[in-house]
């Protein structure tokens, strides 16, 4: 049986809660208002767009607020958001001509969308935000998935 | 006249503490750390997990926390160190959580931890009258388990009881409204020579009589992250450790701790805010 060795400091802040806040002194110039965006559209009604749209969905805005938590816990940028047809959010982000989008879906599932300068894009899910978003900005910065890259080609399909 | 039982001396007890129909807590957990369980293996999640999934049907695999040990009497004194901690696998946590997405049972070789929060179709807080008997339940299934398995009994280091609440933004001005503490505080009265405190975070530590756990009171200004609405987050906890590592050692613990929680709560928050939670003592 392999042992571990892992730090522990006294006064660290309790990990066994369930339910999860930011702390306000945690928080990124931009959270505040990203997250009041996200009410501001979750709360257009229905045919928001003229063309019988869905306004968005309960899972979507529920995820979309975790999600701003995770990016600003992560040291991202502000992302622009934007309404999905079908009742769900996208946000985006670009640097250095990397583009990366991450469609919210009304259920509540993620998927992203990268596209390289060179206009080679990878598409997937995103099962677990916590784990792979913070690959996903470390790809957006630097263009490189590091340690992303195995678990990526494995899991998704790539196309040109 | 009849005898009064242990556990009706301990509701008329209860009886007298403050108690609120609406109070603004939003999670409760009740925390068992033991020594590990040197059998424990990965395996032992799942079944588990067999035993319990008709009533926790959603699992998830989290990171192990780590117990943080509260230090009492000299050893309290002494500068906060890092320590090592030598983990044996499995380095695992696992989440059990329930059909009604209210109750979550938290899991390790070296933790046992009960859940409750509050979901928005369910409006009412259960009350610890309810809670206490989840978590007699629950640890009872964990221990018959474990000795079904032969994986040991726990040896309890450490307990801890945490009361959760979110005060939204509304029904109050500043935060001498909330907090009976700060109406002394600079800012906090007519005469002080500064504006009303416009954002504040503190933590406030007490030592229980005879060392019998330390209690934690924290205020901290937050967005939830469920909603994006902004809260202010008071949370209460007390950890220590019951004399004997027995079920009915850690219950009167928790219920001795939970007597503390309640005080606490009912002196740090002002009676303009207990007319809104519906105060009923």
């Amino acid at each position: 049986m392999a042992t571990a060795v892992r730090a522990m400091r006294g006064g660290l802040p309790s990990q066994n809660q369930w339910s999860s806040v930011m702390p306000l002194s945690d928080i990124p110039y931009w959270y505040t208002r990203a997250v009041q965006t996200v009410m501001r559209l979750a709360d257009q009604a229905e045919n928001w767009d003229g063309y019988g749209s869905l306004n968005i969905q309960i899972p979507a805005r529920t995820r979309a607020n975790e999600l701003l938590a995770i990016l600003s816990i992560n040291g991202a940028s502000a992302p622009h958001i934007a309404p999905l047809s079908g009742g769900g959010l996208q946000f985006e982000w670009e640097f250095a001509g990397r583009e990366l989008e991450l469609e919210i879906l009304p259920t509540g599932d993620i998927d992203f969308l990268t596209t390289s300068p060179n206009g080679e894009m990878l598409q997937g899910e995103v099962p677990d935000p916590k784990k792979q978003i913070p690959l996903l900005f470390g790809w957006l910065i630097t263009g490189e998935f590091t340690t992303a890259a195995s678990y990526l080609e494995n899991r998704y399909a790539t196309s040109p | 006249m009849r005898d009064v039982s242990p556990l009706e001396q301990m509701r008329s007890q209860s009886l007298a503490l403050p108690d609120f129909d609406e109070p603004p807590v939003v999670e409760t957990l009740l925390d068992v750390a033991f020594t590990p369980l040197a059998a424990w293996r990965i395996p032992h999640f799942g079944l588990f997990w067999q035993l319990i999934k008709s009533d926790y049907p959603q699992v998830e695999d989290q990171p192990p926390i780590l117990l943080q040990r509260e230090r009492f009497g000299e050893a309290a004194d002494k500068p906060t160190t890092f320590e090592f901690q030598f983990l044996q696998q499995p380095e695992a946590r696992c989440w059990f959580i329930s059909n009604s997405q209210s109750q979550l049972i938290q899991l390790q070789n070296d933790r046992f931890i009960l859940n409750w929060r509050k979901i928005p179709a369910e409006e009412r807080y259960p009350h610890y009258d309810s809670i206490r008997p989840n978590f007699e339940f629950e640890w009872s299934r964990f221990f018959d388990f474990l000795t079904r398995e032969s994986l040991g009994i726990p040896e309890v280091q450490q307990c801890e009881i945490q009361y959760i609440n979110h005060i939204e933004l509304s029904g109050w001005q500043s935060f001498t409204d909330l907090f009976d503490p700060l109406t002394g505080w600079p800012g906090g009265r007519g005469a002080s020579a500064l504006p009303k405190p416009h954002d504040m975070a503190m933590t406030t530590t007490y030592v229980l009589p005879d060392n019998r756990g330390k209690m934690r009171v924290s205020l901290q200004p937050a967005i939830r992250n469920v909603d994006g609405k902004p809260v202010i987050q008071l949370s209460l906890l007390v950890r220590g450790k019951p004399e004997l590592s027995s079920t009915a050692s850690i219950l009167e613990w928790f219920d001795g701790a939970r007597e503390w929680l309640l005080k606490a709560f009912a002196e740090f928050t002002t009676e303009k805010m207990h007319i809104t939670w519906k105060r009923r003592d």
